[in-house]
C-alpha cells in the first residue's frame, strides 16, 4: 500500500496536466468567412489556430470571377498585407473596396513547430 | 524528398549529440578515478569524440540550411543568409540553433585537446547535454505554448538526455569490448566492473525515460485521445518504439543479471573461457545498440507528424 501511493498520485496529476493541443498551423476562421457572400469589402482577415512565423507568410488574394464571366483566370488584385498582433492573424488589405465578383485568397506559412502549412478559400462579392 | 533529407538530419543529429553527451560522461559513471587515468583505456573511448563534435557541427549546418528552406518554401539553394539571421531573430528553433552551435564548437574545442585536461569529458558532456537539449525546439515539444510548454520541453530535455547516457553507455562497453584484438584480462575484467558500477546509473535512466516518456505522450496526444492516436500513423509509429524500448529493456536486463556475472565467474573458473562471455555481451550490447538506433529513426520520423487526426 505505501508503495502503491505515490504511483497513483503520480498517474492523478499525469492525468490532470493539460494536453497541449500541439498541431501543425491552420486557419481557424476568416471574416469574410469561406464561401460567404458579401458587400463592401476592402480587407480580408484570416485567423489561426496559433502563431505564425512572421517572415515565412506568403498570401495573396486572386478574382477568380466576376459577373458574366464566372470562372476566368486568376487575377492577382494588390492587397498589402500585415501581421495581427498576437501573431495569430493576418490581414491582407486591397487599395480600393473590391469589386462584385468571386475571390479566393491563398496562404501559407510556418507556425511554431516549423512546418510549412497552408490552404486556399473562397468568398463572393455581390 | 525534402521531408525525407530533414528526416536523416533528425536521426544523424539524434544519434551524433547523444554519443558526445553519453560518451563524454560514461567513464564519469562507469569506470574508477583510477582507470579513467588508465591512458590506453581513456584514448579508446576519448578518441571518437572529436569526430562525432565536427560531424555534429556540420549536421546542425545542414539542419539550419533545410529548415530554413522548408520552412520559407522555397529550394535548398535559393536560401540566403538572411533568411538564416530572420529565422534566428524570430523563433526559439533559431535561438536554439545558435545555443546548440555555440555549444558544439565549445565541445569541439575540448574534445580536439582532450588528452591534456582532466576535466575535459565532463565539460564535453556538459556541453553535449545542452546541444542535445536544444533538439527539443524541433520537436512537438517546441509547440506547445506557456508554463505547460516550459514543462514539456523541460520533460523532452531530461528524456534525451537520460537515452543518451544509456546510448553512450552501451557505446563505451562497445569500445571497451571492441573485437579484433587480443583479449587482454584486465581489460575484460575492468569491463565486468564497469557493468557493474552501471547498474544502478542505467535504472536511474529507465525509470526517468519512463517517466518523461509518459509526460511527454500525455503533452503531445493526452490519455484521451489515446485510440484516436493509435488510428494514425504517429500513434502506430510511437507504439512500435515503445515494443523497441521494452526489447531495449530485456537485453538489459540480460546483461545485468546473466551476461555480467557469466563474464564475471569466467575468471573464477578456469574452465570458462573469458573470451567466449565477452563475445555473448558484445552481440547482445550490438542487438541492444540497433534498438536504440531504431528508436532514434522513428523519433526522427513521427517526431513530424501529426499526434493524431483532428476531429
Amino acid at each position: 500500500m505505501k508503495s502503491f501511493f505515490p504511483a497513483a498520485a503520480a498517474a492523478v496529476a499525469l492525468l490532470l496536466m493539460p494536453a497541449a493541443a500541439s498541431a501543425h498551423a491552420k486557419l481557424v476562421g476568416s471574416t469574410p468567412a469561406a464561401n460567404a457572400t458579401v458587400s463592401k469589402v476592402t480587407s480580408v482577415t484570416l485567423r489561426f489556430n496559433e502563431k505564425l512565423v512572421a517572415s515565412t507568410v506568403k498570401a495573396e488574394l486572386v478574382m477568380t470571377g466576376m459577373p458574366g464571366m464566372a470562372n476566368h483566370a486568376p487575377m492577382k488584385i494588390p492587397a498589402a498585407s500585415a501581421m495581427g498582433k498576437d501573431g495569430k492573424s493576418l490581414t491582407l488589405t486591397a487599395k480600393r473596396a473590391l469589386v462584385p465578383g468571386t475571390y479566393k485568397v491563398k496562404w501559407s506559412a510556418a507556425g511554431a513547430d516549423t512546418h510549412r502549412m497552408g490552404s486556399e478559400f473562397s468568398f463572393t462579392v455581390k | 524528398m525534402a521531408d525525407l533529407l530533414l528526416m536523416s538530419i533528425r536521426f544523424a543529429l539524434f544519434a551524433v549529440l547523444m554519443l558526445i553527451a553519453g560518451l563524454a560522461a560514461f567513464p564519469l559513471h562507469a569506470l574508477e578515478l583510477g582507470e579513467r587515468q588508465d591512458p590506453e583505456l581513456g584514448s579508446i573511448i576519448s578518441r571518437p569524440l572529436p569526430w562525432l563534435c565536427a560531424a555534429a557541427l556540420f549536421l546542425s549546418l545542414m539542419g539550419m540550411a533545410v529548415l530554413t528552406a522548408s520552412m520559407q518554401g522555397v529550394g535548398i539553394f535559393a536560401i540566403d543568409p538572411a533568411m538564416v539571421i530572420t529565422l534566428v531573430s524570430e523563433t526559439d528553433v533559431g535561438v536554439a540553433w545558435l545555443v546548440r552551435m555555440a555549444a558544439l564548437l565549445v565541445a569541439a574545442v575540448v574534445a580536439f585537446r582532450i588528452a591534456r585536461n582532466p576535466v575535459a569529458p565532463t565539460m564535453i558532456a556538459a556541453a553535449g547535454a545542452v546541444a542535445l537539449a536544444t533538439l527539443v525546439w524541433s520537436g512537438h515539444a517546441g509547440a506547445s505554448e506557456g508554463t505547460a510548454g516550459r514543462i514539456h520541453r523541460a520533460s523532452d530535455a531530461l528524456h534525451l538526455i537520460a537515452a543518451a547516457i544509456w546510448l553512450g553507455a552501451i557505446a563505451g562497453f562497445l569500445l571497451m569490448l571492441r573485437p579484433g584484438e587480443p583479449v587482454a584480462k584486465a581489460r575484460l575484467a575492468m569491463t565486468a566492473r564497469s557493468l557493474d558500477r552501471f547498474a544502478p546509473v542505467g535504472t536511474l535512466c529507465v525509470l526517468l525515460i519512463a517517466t518523461t516518456g509518459l509526460v511527454n505522450g500525455q503533452m503531445i496526444v493526452g490519455a484521451a485521445n489515446i485510440g484516436r492516436s493509435i488510428a494514425s500513423p504517429y500513434g502506430q509509429l510511437l507504439a512500435i518504439k515503445l515494443v523497441l524500448f521494452a526489447a531495449m529493456l530485456a537485453l538489459a536486463a540480460a546483461n545485468r543479471w546473466r551476461l555480467t556475472p557469466a563474464l564475471r565467474r569466467a575468471f573464477d573458473e578456469p574452465d570458462t573461457d573469458p573470451a567466449r562471455a565477452a563475445r555473448a555481451m558484445r552481440r547482445s550490447l550490438v542487438l541492444e545498440a540497433l534498438a536504440g538506433l531504431a528508436i532514434l529513426a522513428l523519433v526522427a520520423w513521427f517526431g513530424m507528424l501529426e499526434p493524431f487526426h483532428p476531429v
